[in-house]
């Protein structure tokens, strides 16, 4: 089943479990960044490029810069 | 113990959930309710009535236009919670320098900066600008604006510019978007009309069009530099709050 | 498939002590929700909602507009939670669900 939908969703989805199961919070922010991306693309495939430009400025710029400082100021590494 | 609520409730939220989805009506479908409806009267009148190609963006900024501007006022209150939570330098924006002594970024992150970030800045402008044509708007071009000068004042470690914009301007810039939204919605009364019109009733048709357009590129660019504005100031507050706290307690 | 997306960050809202994680299971909870609502209203082979794009049937604008909100809308959430977090990290030491509940 080459359909890219099905591949996208389940990258999703298996992108969404390795946030649940790492135990190092700053790999789970780069997990979410790509998480991020990867939404943007699917919203280009549901014919909303608004949505796409605005996810992956959002998602990739913001949202991670906000995580990687609240972790410095943080506990590191732990679950 | 805990293992088997979770899991319950997961099961359970499932289903109802389940079960309210089936009965949407089906997507990929050409006569949807909402497409017969409301959609082809935005789709079909949309141009003539506003005179913006980009029809999320004429809805956005010329049917709904309240709700823009609740967005603006999201993000001015999202601001002003942060800035009750971490306290600012008074009457200076930034601190003079980011600490990179901990870090020396990589000959490379820098060498690809030096070419990128010009180009963000300028897809940043281009987004403002471009908004009724094509894809972007003012929001966007805001968020990728400033997050590019976060982004450059981590890397090469300086903030210096921030603290040649004196304090007063910068408090103005971080409430443009509301300000202009005001203003613009101000001008529809003056004239006559309702609130938010961008249509001044008392002038000939031939000159309507221009004059919407000029008020909605003046909306952007507020919605712009507030943007800006208003995540750099975030940035700044969170990130350097320590060494305030460390220095009183220390004097 | 969004309702397991839905499932998944539930669980990590419900299921993990860490506050910042929990603020991660939100974020993919919210964003699932605006596929969705976005998902509803696409025609297949639709065109993107830029009238100058082509004739032919074009996807539904509205519910963009409302997702462009929430996007914001769901930025400001994750900034003002995740400020909280760092106060309560000053103040308390730990970011554990279970020994914040034990401590003060």
């Amino acid at each position: 089943m080459y359909e890219p939908n099905i591949i996208l969703f389940s990258f999703l989805i298996i992108a969404a479990l390795a946030v649940a199961y790492t135990k190092d919070l700053i790999v789970a922010t780069i997990i979410f960044s790509v998480y991020s991306l990867v939404m943007a693309i699917v919203w280009q495939r549901l014919s909303a490029p608004d949505l796409a430009l605005t996810e992956a400025i959002v998602g990739t710029g913001v949202t991670t810069i906000i995580f990687i400082v609240t972790i410095s100021k943080t506990s590191r590494r732990e679950e | 113990m805990r293992k088997i609520l979770i899991s319950l409730s997961l099961l359970f939220f499932g289903l109802f959930l389940f079960r309210t989805v089936v009965e949407l009506p089906e997507r990929d479908k050409p006569d949807n309710p909402s497409q017969v409806y409301t959609a082809s009267h935005y789709l079909k009148k949309g141009v003539k009535e506003t005179g913006i190609k980009n029809i999320v963006t004429a809805i956005s900024l010329n049917y709904r236009a309240y709700d823009t501007f609740g967005e603006t006022i999201l993000i001015f209150t999202a601001l002003c919670s942060v800035l009750t939570i971490f306290k600012r330098e008074k009457h200076k924006i930034s601190y003079s320098m980011i600490d990179v002594s901990h870090f020396k970024s990589s000959i490379i992150v820098q060498t690809v900066l030096t070419i990128f970030l010009p180009f963000s800045v300028l897809f940043a402008f281009y987004l403002t600008l471009y908004g009724t044509n094509s894809v972007g708007g003012g929001l966007q071009g805001g968020i990728l604006l400033g997050s590019s000068m976060i982004i450059f004042s981590i890397i090469f470690g300086s903030a210096k510019a921030m603290d040649k914009i004196s304090y007063p301007f910068w408090v103005f810039f971080e409430g443009a978007a509301v300000f202009t939204f005001v203003l613009v919605g101000l001008a529809g009364i003056i004239f006559g009309a309702n609130f938010l019109t961008l249509i001044i009733p008392g002038i000939s048709a031939s000159y309507q069009l221009l004059v919407s357009k000029v008020m909605l590129i003046l909306l952007q660019i507020g919605f712009t530099i507030s943007s800006m504005a208003i995540l750099i100031s975030i940035f700044f507050s969170m990130y350097r709050e320590e060494t305030q706290s460390a220095s009183e307690s220390h004097s | 498939m969004i309702i397991v997306l839905f499932l998944i960050g539930f669980y990590i809202v419900l299921a993990k002590p860490n506050l910042i994680k929990k603020m991660m299971g939100l974020n993919i909870i919210e964003t699932s929700l605006f596929l969705l609502i976005v998902s509803i209203g696409s025609v297949k082979g639709g065109l993107p909602p830029i009238v100058a794009s082509g004739k032919g049937p074009f996807v539904d604008p509205i519910p963009q507009v409302f997702v462009i909100t929430g996007i914001v809308i769901t930025l400001g959430t994750t900034i003002f939670a995740l400020s909280l977090a760092t106060k309560i990290y000053k103040r308390y030491g730990t970011l554990n669900l279970e020994k914040l509940k034990r401590a003060d």
